[in-house]
């Protein structure tokens, strides 16, 4: 009945990657905010925006989309009750065009790639309630890049100009001849083709989830136990500890020994 | 030896008799799904069965539950089926979550007894604790467990939320009694 913890190492997405699980897993350069004065393209020009590369600091991620049509976010912000797991999703399954039904989160390891910089402080945190404004930018262009690499390998498959393929709810779609493929078949060709180095993102008048109230991920798994909180993680030769709190006001330590317990 | 049917399994655990039912829930049977909260019977995180009734697995030594059949979180349902649960998703109800195994699992036994509670008869029998102060979903989704309005598909639950702002202002009192009860228990 106890779900096993589920822990995806950074060796196992690395794996995955390498072609170790079939799919598409896009390295998305993501870019974090920095610090007061970056410049930040918040003006949505019409149609499109086009996003300069950024001067950024960059951390990585990574989207797997499986040919069972499930689309995993690595996640390396925590979830403490406020909604920020669904919230990045919402953002990513926008550009990306998903079916939101697919989506699904699991844990990013930690590691420098996930490292973001908030007011000249690098850490992997989640803190400040800064998760949605130093991802926002990041998951809409990863979103964005998935898509992009989704429809080439769908155009390249009929033999059409990517152009006049569209992506909507985890298919891709080219209406002239009629042809229809869901990401899951074209996840593992999207993974040979090469990472889009810019992507336009799309005006915010066409959000599909963003802005809009949806469930939230977490809910199921909080209502049947199966929810990791850190209290429930269990690794090989864990060991315990505990504070001891000092005995009362003004008192200090006066000395420790260091002995097996 | 304490022999013990567990969400429908017997078992038979080696731990000390005195040691608390949760510890030995969550440590020798890993069923993490019930929370330590306060340790002291208090918050009611660590609400489970015994024979039917919520009681605080903190508190109750393994050997009272002796011979007793133990229902946790994981064994109210196996596909979250149970009424409370799917009225839970529907209302999306948790925030953190810590809280809200416990809370259910109260709420499941208080719904076996009282299929129809009210208001007052939710704050006598639900007195656990929730930090993220969600009582105010929890009473919506108690009141359509009873009413088997969980039905209803999942997308409801973006209107109920807005019902639920409206009625938050009630909700202070009650949470103030709920917290006075919790505290006092």
């Amino acid at each position: 009945m106890n779900p096993a913890p589920r822990r995806v190492s950074r060796r196992r997405a690395l794996g995955a990657l390498a072609g170790g699980a079939a799919g598409l897993m896009v390295p998305v350069q993501l870019m974090a905010q920095t610090s007061a004065g970056a410049p930040r393209d918040r003006v949505a020009p019409a149609g499109a925006e086009r996003r300069p590369e950024p001067p950024f600091a960059l951390l990585a991620s990574w989207i797997r989309i499986a040919p069972d049509e499930s689309v995993v976010l690595y996640m390396s912000q925590c979830e403490m009750g406020q909604g920020t797991r669904t919230g990045l999703a919402q953002i990513l399954a926008d550009e990306l065009e998903a079916d939101w039904a697919r989506i699904r989160i699991e844990n990013a390891p930690t590691g420098a790639p996930y490292q973001v910089t908030l007011r000249g402080f690098t850490a992997q945190f989640t803190a400040a309630s800064s998760s949605t404004v130093l991802l926002f930018d990041a998951l809409r262009s990863a979103g964005a890049r998935a898509r992009r690499m989704l429809l080439a390998a769908a155009a390249a498959r009929w033999g059409v100009p990517a152009a006049e393929c569209t992506a909507a709810g985890g298919f891709v779609t080219h209406a002239a001849s009629g042809s229809r493929a869901s990401y899951g078949t074209l996840a593992l060709r999207a993974s040979t083709l090469p990472v889009p180095d810019r992507v336009e993102l799309k005006p915010r008048e066409a959000f599909r989830f963003i802005g809009k109230p949806l469930a939230r991920l977490d809910t199921p798994a909080k209502s049947d136990g199966s929810a990791m909180f850190g209290i429930d993680v269990r690794l090989p030769d864990m060991l315990h500890a505990a504070v001891r709190h000092q005995g009362g006001d003004g008192s200090g330590l006066g000395a420790w020994r260091c002995v097996a317990s | 030896m304490t022999n013990l049917v567990v969400n429908g399994q017997p078992r038979a655990l080696e731990a000390p008799g005195e040691m608390p039912l949760l510890w030995a829930l969550r440590d020798d049977l890993g069923l993490t799904g019930t929370k330590f909260g306060c340790g002291a019977g208090l918050c009611g995180a660590c609400t489970v069965h015994v024979d039917g009734e919520a009681v605080r697995s903190c508190v109750m030594p393994l050997k009272e539950a002796a011979g007793r059949r133990v229902t946790t979180i994981e064994g109210l349902s196996r596909t979250r089926s149970h009424p409370v649960q799917k009225a839970w998703i529907a209302h999306d109800v948790p925030q953190c979550g810590y809280c809200q195994s416990g809370m259910i699992m109260a709420v499941a036994a208080l719904l076996a007894k009282t299929p129809s509670p009210d208001d007052a008869q939710i704050d006598r029998a639900i007195t656990n604790l929730c930090r993220c102060a969600t009582y105010h979903r929890i009473r919506a989704a108690i009141h359509a467990a009873a009413r088997g309005a969980h039905t209803a598909a999942r997308g409801a639950h973006t209107a109920a939320r807005g019902a639920h702002t409206a009625a938050r202002g009630a909700d202070t009192a009650s949470r103030s009694r709920q917290d006075a009860a919790g505290s006092g228990a």
